[in-house]
């Protein structure tokens, strides 16, 4: 997407700077090429990938290909499949042999059904990568006392979920996730559950660094359009947050934006 | 020689090292990591560790994922 609002509002994670707030995940696109086109859409420059065993001689072998066609892509490998914090290490360490990047996004979900981060694993997990030099990016729950004990663990930066994986909540969290955003020294990125540019949007103007979105542009009509326009809502919802939110007032309290007074009414003598 | 090539027995014909492994079974130069007996192996140490009957190989690579 076009290039709106101050160029220079970059943000910088584990000591790599980037201009764009859109994360791209690469699961669940119908093929190499529409992932690749709904990414150069999506102006991400943080994009994630999975890690398994080769075998099986499927399409996928593709896809790394794929990606490093478009240019200025830095690779987050995940932890997926990872039900403990050794398997997350272990997973890690493979993947940035694979990546040369530092780069991990540490996700153990040891529940199929509803995919839930596993706090105590994902502690773990972090604070052991984070010892070796990784720039750990925890896939956590919005707990924001989980998220200052994965700070002073050193890591580079929050993703808390707006909601489950895949599951187009939006921003259940909300409450949490402004918990989270006041609290951290470090950026906070909503990873998993949105499904419109409205929620990226309002991520950022209550001062999210960043959003991870797969699912919406994935599973999206046209995902590549999808991915602009989440480009967008991120930039909006970015300039709204630095321009600054007027107040929210009571429910029931209303202001007019005109003088109020009763011009119109007869004068009465 | 055999070996046992993620979970798989695996007989090689020609290989005796893991460079050759590879080329064998069509990851030539591909981006693929490699552990062997549960240590990995970067990818510039390769051809020095040589293969035993029995070693447990296992080929990693990326694929799609959020």
């Amino acid at each position: 997407m076009k290039e709106t609002g101050n160029a220079d509002d970059s943000w910088t994670v584990g000591g790599h700077r980037f201009t764009s707030r859109l994360l791209m995940g690469t699961g669940k696109f119908r093929d190499a090429e529409t992932m690749a086109d709904a990414i150069q859409a999506s102006g991400a420059q943080f994009v994630t990938v999975a890690l398994r065993r080769v075998g099986g001689g499927s399409g996928a072998d593709d896809l790394l290909e794929s990606l490093l066609k478009l240019r200025g892509i830095t690779l987050m490998p995940n932890t997926s499949g990872a039900r403990t914090a050794a398997e997350a290490i272990r997973a890690a360490r493979l993947g940035r042999e694979l990546s040369g990047s530092p780069f991990v996004k540490v996700e153990i979900h040891p529940d199929p059904h509803h995919l839930m981060p596993d706090p105590i694993e994902t502690f773990e997990a972090a604070r052991v990568l984070a010892a070796e030099g990784f720039a750990v990016m925890p896939y956590m729950p919005a707990d924001p006392v989980l998220a200052r004990r994965l700070e002073d663990v050193g890591c580079a930066s929050l993703m808390p979920q707006g909601s489950a994986i895949g599951s187009g909540r939006g921003l259940a969290t909300a409450d949490m996730l402004r918990l989270i955003v006041r609290g951290a020294r470090i950026p906070v990125i909503v990873d998993a559950g949105l499904r419109a540019p409205s929620e990226a949007a309002a991520a950022l103007e209550m001062g999210c660094e960043a959003v991870l979105v797969n699912s919406a542009v994935a599973a999206a009509g046209d995902p590549a359009a999808m991915a602009d326009a989440f480009a967008r809502a991120v930039a909006a919802g970015r300039s709204a947050f630095m321009a600054g939110l007027m107040p929210r007032g009571s429910e029931t309290a209303a202001t007019s934006t005109s003088p109020l007074t009763s011009f119109l009414s007869p004068v009465t003598p | 020689m055999k070996v046992i090539l993620n979970g798989e027995p695996f007989e090689t014909t020609r290989a005796d090292s893991v460079t050759g492994l590879l080329e064998e079974t069509g990851f030539g130069g591909r981006e693929v990591a490699v552990v062997l007996n549960g240590e990995m192996i970067p990818a510039g140490a390769r051809g020095a560790y040589r293969l035993s009957e029995g070693d447990h190989v296992e080929l990693f690579r990326f694929v799609a994922g959020g």
